[in-house]
């Protein structure tokens, strides 16, 4: 009799004591998302000049092309880590290339000037568009030149680096997924003349509606030597998740807005759920005619998997 | 057609010779009056039956007004008027909880056990509005009551039985103690079913479960007025198939808690002050891992945790008002993932909310007054006004913000719900007649408001909530009439809903379908009204003291404002069964069936369902060994081994083909 009403009472308390450390439904567990790349954490070059030690920041761990890479300058004074007044730090950017016949040539390409990071009087932040590979730092490199003020004193600098080729998810196997790197380049012709939509750092995605911006530059007449914004395309993006039966969000495309002032293509950016995003890119002319990629089209089953040759991805 | 005739017949002409040769001693009575002062809205049902280890569903299954949807053999989602979740209240001896599942795997009624349970009030429209606001109406389960007693009293039977068509077999058992200042009570039961065969001997994939339920109550007196009772239920099933739906689950568990205080003084204007704090969690998860071809694999866990409290007053005056008066509040907190397990190796899971961290608070009081007025008049009063409070997590904003092309929504929403209803009834003689009418309205549903991409089977849509939708309201017109005398009673009731603002899925083409083989997205929304309604005719024809006659046909209605029929609407369901007993002998041999259904809800998914009909036959001996007693059932469900699925078979999974079942309870 006893041991029946000790048997009820541990079932009660039992109950009761573990209902109260059952939640374990907290929302934000954070491992399902990945990382987050739109911060500029990780440390690509370091170089000394005088008593200035420059770091060079980004969210990858090397530069690769092509590529929209977005870019932290950090300055500090060795010798007094109190002083962080930097003002007018600017950059400048050369492919140099040497030919089989030996010889040298070089390039630049588009870049969004270094601006201050908001908040900080040693920090600036760009982007620089990697438009080709060099792995060599005698005779294939990328050089970025760097200029700043530290009060009244002049700093200037050149930096070296590599810049590998990128391995990007290729449309006709989906295992390329995998190890991919972002592809947030993408380079088409019009009328002969080579263009490139860049596809700028964002903030930290959600799911949900995300604010994006994609600048399109056209090779200058002057030998690569400057890049004009283009502001008279339209840019269109379709967003599918290849992984999961090129599912999108809209029915239908995403057309991005020029804003004049940015000098930049914007738009609200759907993304259902986490997860690898292709962005179909199609590009057409202010008539409406595609000059660039291909919109998604059917596969023999009638659904819509072909993706097209244009785009830009992205991974949360 | 003949031959199926002639084999029903045979079998009612041998059954009464087989009882006849048992059973002689005993005088005849007849409680047939007992049950006849039953009016039209509250019915509390008690769970007796022929199979005494029917599941919770089996029971709810013969409840008048009362239709499921079937989804496998587990786990049945219950209907009131056929309305189902979000239109009806359904609770457990007063308490809320809200199913984890967001594609309604789970509701309320497969977390207890028909050892748990005493009965189950059942109520019809807006009177079932005493723990919150409803539309159809309302199921209260209520649990095993015990009373203090002078002598200590010990109770216990243990149970066993066993279901050949899905090889289910049940162990259980329960007790009870009383005495003058303490009861304590326990129970367990478990159950073991494989996959069931559907008539013909065809084997249905995915439909095994396995289900332990354990529960305690303890109960103390303070003094002749005071009690305090602490009752807790836990439920644990596992490994449960859902054969009409792509997904299963690996594991649903509840544990339900509370605690309550009654004041039944007896000498005071108070009849009895009941008040209850409770707590309740529900981990509920949902994957594919059991299906060999998938298109992609998924993980749907979901989570829902209650906590809440209500206080009911009931009091008499004058003698002729029964007056009840409840407060009630509750806070729920809704939770559900969705994570998609990329068939690439290496790549990156795709993850979303499917119940973005809903959190609702609802307080509400409901006073209710029985009033009758002399001997053959009476009135019933009800009314309920609540305020419901959702706040859903900024991740829920920004995901339902693709759906939502403004910034009306925001993170709270404030809405007032409520209900009133009143009905006459009148008793003249062997007549009894009562009209009433009522209100109803209704905060959409955690899945109407908030939920993201819940992929429905049945139509093949995603479903979006929206959190904009405006309060969906009822207006109720019901009447019955009956007629009753010890040897043969019959009723006609019915009820009709207007309801106005009616929330239901509409396609929205703008939007691309994120399941595999999904048609397309529908957004939750306000159409301008739907009309349901039923009609339903019973009898029951005490023939002499050993045969009965009864039988019933059901008459369902829906459509909404374009014409469309709504789905999961009964067609044309009748039944009828001959009972006969002698002594502690007790048999029945029923058939139960459903005229085609034509009208499918074709905007909704539905189609056409084919007419059914199905018999059964069951009989229950008590045997008794001095004091103690085993109570034997047996019985063959779908006799004649029909192949058939209703019109509520989610997906048109058939049903389960020739049962033979036993039951033993043995008291103790
Ligand atoms: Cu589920």
């Amino acid at each position: 009799m006893k041991k029946l009403i000790y048997f009820a009472l541990t079932i009660i308390s039992l109950g009761l004591t573990t209902s109260c450390t059952s939640d374990d439904n907290a929302m934000d567990k954070g491992t399902t998302t990945n990382p987050d790349t739109s911060e500029l954490k990780t440390k690509v070059l370091e170089q000394k000049v005088d008593n200035y030690n420059i770091v060079i920041y980004s969210n990858v761990k090397e530069f690769y092309a092509p590529s929209t890479t977005p870019i932290l300058v950090e300055f500090t004074d060795v010798d007094n880590p109190n002083n962080k007044d930097f003002s007018d730090a600017a950059m400048s950017i050369l492919m140099h290339m040497t030919m089989n016949n030996g010889h040298k040539m070089s390039h630049s390409a588009p870049m969004l000037q270094l601006t201050p990071v908001k908040g900080s009087t040693n920090k600036f932040q760009g982007e620089i568009m990697f438009s080709m590979a060099g792995m060599d730092l005698e005779k294939n490199y990328w050089e970025i030149t760097l200029n700043a003020k530290n009060k009244e004193v002049k700093i200037a600098t050149k930096v070296k680096t590599t810049v590998k080729n990128g391995i990007f998810y290729d449309r006709n196997n989906i295992d390329s997924i995998q190890g991919s790197d972002r592809k947030t380049l993408e380079t088409f012709n019009v009328d002969g003349v080579k263009h490139f939509a860049a596809f700028h750092l964002s903030n930290k995605y959600k799911v949900g509606n995300n604010d994006i911006a994609v600048s399109l530059y056209k090779k200058g007449d002057n030998m690569g030597m400057t890049f004009p914004e283009v502001d008279n395309l339209i840019v269109t993006i379709d967003p599918r998740m290849p992984d999961m039966v090129n599912h999108g969000v809209l029915e239908g495309i995403i057309t991005l807005k020029y804003n004049t002032n940015t000098k930049q293509y914007e738009g609200k950016l759907p993304l259902s759920m986490t997860g690898y995003w292709f962005l179909n890119l199609v590009i057409k002319n202010a008539a409406g005619e595609i000059i660039a990629g291909q919109p998604v089209g059917k596969d023999s089953d009638g659904k819509e998997t072909v993706n097209g040759d244009k785009f830009l991805d992205l991974i949360f | 057609m003949i031959l199926k005739n002639q084999y029903i017949t045979s079998i009612l002409l041998t059954l009464p010779t087989l009882v006849l040769a048992q059973n002689n001693q005993d005088t005849l009575t007849n409680k047939a009056l007992e049950e006849v002062v039953v009016t039209h809205f509250s019915k509390s049902k008690n769970l007796v039956d022929k199979k005494p280890l029917a599941s919770v569903d089996d029971y709810l299954s013969k409840q008048e007004n009362i239709t499921l949807v079937r989804r496998g053999a587990y786990a049945w989602e219950p209907m009131i008027n056929n309305m189902a979740i979000e239109r009806t209240r359904q609770t457990i001896d007063g308490m809320q909880i809200f199913h984890a599942c967001t594609d309604k795997m789970d509701p309320i009624t497969s977390y207890v056990e028909v050892n748990n349970l005493d009965g189950m009030d059942i109520t019809s429209g807006s009177q079932g509005s005493m723990f919150g606001a409803t539309l159809g109406g309302s199921i209260d389960l209520r649990t095993r009551k015990l009373t203090f007693t002078e002598q200590k009293e010990l109770k216990g039977q243990v149970q066993t039985g066993f279901e050949s068509i899905n090889k289910q077999k049940i162990v259980g058992g329960n007790f009870d103690f009383t005495s003058k200042k303490f009861y304590a009570s326990g129970s367990i039961m478990f159950r073991d079913a494989d996959n069931y065969k559907a008539g013909g001997n065809k084997e249905i994939q995915y439909s095994q479960f396995r289900k332990l339920n354990a529960s305690g109550i303890i109960g103390y007196a303070i003094n002749t007025s005071n009690s305090i009772e602490a009752a807790v239920i836990y439920d644990k099933a596992t490994d449960i198939g859902y054969p009409a739906l792509p997904m299963d689950v690996s594991l649903a568990e509840a544990i339900i808690t509370s605690v309550k205080h009654t004041y039944a003084p007896t000498e005071s204007w108070i009849d009895k002050w009941e008040t209850k704090l409770y707590y309740n969690t529900i981990t509920h998860r949902m994957d594919d891992t059991n299906r060999p071809i998938v298109p992609i694999r998924m993980d749907m866990p979901g989570w829902s945790d209650t906590y809440g409290a209500y206080s009911t007053l009931s009091t008499t005056i004058k003698e002729k008002h029964h007056v009840s008066i409840n407060a009630n509040t509750y806070y729920n907190k809704s939770l559900a993932e969705m994570t998609m397990l990329s068939s690439t190796p290496g790549s990156s899971n795709m993850f979303a909310y499917t119940w973005p961290n809903v959190k609702t608070n609802y307080g509400g009081l409901t006073i209710k007054d029985h009033w009758q007025i002399d001997d053959k008049n009476s009135l019933m009063l009800s009314g309920t006004l609540g305020i419901n409070f959702n706040h859903v997590s900024q991740k829920g904003v920004d995901q339902l913000g693709i759906f939502l092309n403004d910034n009306t929504f925001k993170q709270n929403k404030t809405r007032t719900v409520g209900n009133f209803a009143i009905n006459y009834e009148r008793a003249e003689n062997v007549w009894f007649y009562g009209i009433g009418v009522g209100y109803g309205n209704r905060a959409p549903s955690v899945s109407e408001g908030y939920g993201y991409y819940l992929f429905n089977s049945g139509d093949r849509y995603d479903y979006i909530g929206n959190p904009n939708l405006k309060n969906e309201s009822s207006y109720e017109g019901n009447f019955f009439l009956k007629y009753a005398t010890p040897a043969f009673s019959t009723k006609l009731s019915g009820s009709i809903f207007y309801l106005d603002n009616y929330i239901i899925g509409v396609i929205d083409p703008i939007y691309n379908a994120m399941t595999y083989g999904g048609l397309g997205v529908k957004k939750y929304t306000n159409i301008d009204y739907a009309i349901q309604g039923t009609l339903d005719w019973n009898f029951t024809y005490n023939i002499d003291s050993n045969w009965k006659l009864s039988g019933g046909l059901t008459y369902s209605y829906g459509e909404d404002s374009n014409k469309n029929t709504l789905p999961f609407i009964a067609p044309l369901a009748y039944r009828t069964s001959v009972d006969y007993k002698y002594n502690a002998f007790r048999t029945q041999l029923s058939l139960k069936g459903n005229a085609v259904k034509n009208n499918a809800a074709e905007a909704y998914g539905e189609v056409r369902t084919p007419s059914y009909a199905i018999v059964d036959w069951n009989a229950n001996y008590e045997f008794h060994i001095k004091k103690q007693s085993l109570n034997v059932g047996i019985g063959v469900e779908n006799i004649l081994d029909t192949y058939y699925s209703t019109y509520a078979d989610w997906n048109k999974i058939p049903n389960p083909g020739r049962n033979f079942f036993v039951n033993l309870s043995y008291k103790l």
